[in-house]
Order: C-alpha cells, then sequence, then structure tokens
C-alpha cells in the first residue's frame, strides 16, 4: 500500500485531468475554473456596478460546487494520501531557490515566504499576494478563462483565441520568472 | 455528482503536484519536464474526445445535446 502515498506521474495525471474534462462534458457543462470568480462577485452584488457581472449566476452553482469538491479533495489527499509535504522538483531548482532566499524548498509544498500566515506580516508579501491576486483575477476574466478553461477546454476544441492565450500565459510566466523575479528576490 | 467531479480533481491536482508553487516555478526555467506531460497527455486526450463527441453527436449522460462553447 505505499504506492498509495505517492506522488502521480505525468502520464497519470494528465489522463486524470482529461478524465474530469470528459465527465464535465457528459453531464453538459465544461471545464474552467476561473469562471467561479465572476459568479461569486455577482453573488455579491457586483452586478449593480457593471453589466459583465448582470447574469444569472444561478446557472453557475454547479461550478462552485466543483471548486469546493476540489477542496475536499486537496485535504483528502493532504491528510490521508501523502507522507511528506515536499514535492519532487530538480536538484538544481532547488539550489537555485536556496540561493535566492527560499529555503522550503524540497522540503515543502509551498514557500513559505509567500503563502504562510507570516506573510502577511511582511509588507512584501503582503503587497505581493495582493498584487498577485487582483492580477489574477482580472487577468483571467479579461482573457476569458485560465489553465483549465483555455489550455485544457479551449486547446481541445482547437480554438485559435485559446492558444493565443496559452501562448500569453506562458509569456507571462517566463518574463515573471526569469525578469521580475530576480529584481524581487 | 458535481461535489465528486471536484474531488476527483483535487485529488488529481495535489497528487500531481500541479498545485504546488515549486513544480510551477521549476516548469518556466524548463528544468523539468513534468507540467509539460500532464498538460500535453490532458490535450491529446481532449482533442480526441471533442472530435469523437463532435463527429458522432454524442449525447449527455442526460440526452442533451452537447455544445462547446466558443471562447
Amino acid at each position: 500500500m505505499e504506492w498509495i502515498y505517492e506522488p502521480w506521474p505525468w502520464y497519470v495525471s494528465g489522463v486524470m485531468i482529461a478524465l474530469v474534462m470528459f465527465l464535465l462534458i457528459m453531464v453538459g457543462k465544461n471545464f474552467g475554473m476561473s469562471g467561479n470568480l465572476r459568479t461569486i462577485c455577482s453573488i455579491c452584488g457586483a452586478g449593480n456596478k457593471a453589466d459583465f457581472f448582470k447574469f444569472y449566476w444561478k446557472a453557475q452553482r454547479w461550478n462552485l460546487i466543483v471548486v469546493l469538491g476540489t477542496m475536499i479533495g486537496g485535504f483528502i489527499v493532504h491528510d490521508f494520501l501523502m507522507l511528506e509535504d515536499a514535492v519532487a522538483i530538480n536538484s538544481t531548482t532547488i539550489a537555485d531557490l536556496h540561493a535566492l532566499g527560499f529555503e522550503s524548498a524540497g522540503k515543502a509544498y509551498l514557500p513559505e515566504t509567500l503563502f504562510s500566515f507570516e506573510a502577511f506580516s511582511t509588507i512584501k508579501s503582503f503587497s505581493l499576494l495582493i498584487i498577485g491576486g487582483f492580477l489574477v483575477g482580472f487577468g483571467a476574466r479579461y482573457a476569458g478563462g485560465c489553465t483549465s478553461g483555455h489550455a485544457i477546454s479551449g486547446l481541445s476544441n482547437l480554438q485559435v483565441p485559446s492558444l493565443i492565450a496559452v501562448i500569453g500565459f506562458f509569456i507571462g510566466g517566463l518574463l515573471m520568472i526569469h525578469i521580475l523575479f530576480p529584481l524581487l528576490f | 455528482m458535481y461535489l465528486l467531479i471536484g474531488i476527483v480533481f483535487g485529488i488529481t491536482m495535489m497528487k500531481s503536484e500541479t498545485v504546488s508553487w515549486f513544480c510551477i516555478y521549476e516548469m518556466f526555467i524548463f528544468e523539468s519536464f513534468h507540467k509539460y506531460g500532464i498538460i500535453g497527455v490532458a490535450f491529446f486526450l481532449g482533442v480526441i474526445m471533442t472530435q469523437i463527441i463532435k463527429r458522432y453527436k454524442i449525447k449527455s449522460f442526460y440526452g442533451e445535446a452537447i455544445l462547446f462553447p466558443p471562447k
């Protein structure tokens, strides 16, 4: 039963993501996570301020339930299906990150420098989280989708806008890691 | 039903380590094939699945026509 605690290789994970999309399509829905951000804004009453949020959000309740399930799934894995938090990353990457001051690299699931309650105590990490959250929320809606909606659902349907979006995500990620990141840390 | 699909997705995300900040960082400095493999497999199967559903006009579990809203 040792295998149950091991992380999954890429080919298993890829098949599982496709399976999730297949199930959602077969129940008459589609796969996309960031649409929920719009739904939540509408629930909070943003429809009074902007037409973009004036839509029948109750028809999107199913997707909020998917997100709730995703969180439960995360807890299940963390509490019952894994023994150690460390993720399997390359030793070169670990060394690089240590040099940048990310001491939790190779020991944890997420860097404590950015994702922990202590992160709220320094202005730098606090503002990075706020700015990051704003950009993710704004960008995912402005583009009409995030990684799940564009890279998986959109590309599977051979949609050119999704391809452009995915190339954009990728360029953004590269710029962040190679140019902004060395400036920030 | 949706809760179950979500749980499967959550378990997948955690088990594949896709949601780990470290893995995303590693992907962008091109020191790991892991994430490219995941997205490649999901994309490959996704295209096949979408094309089959469209070509044979497969109905959903509830008997409704399946629509792919354009992005």
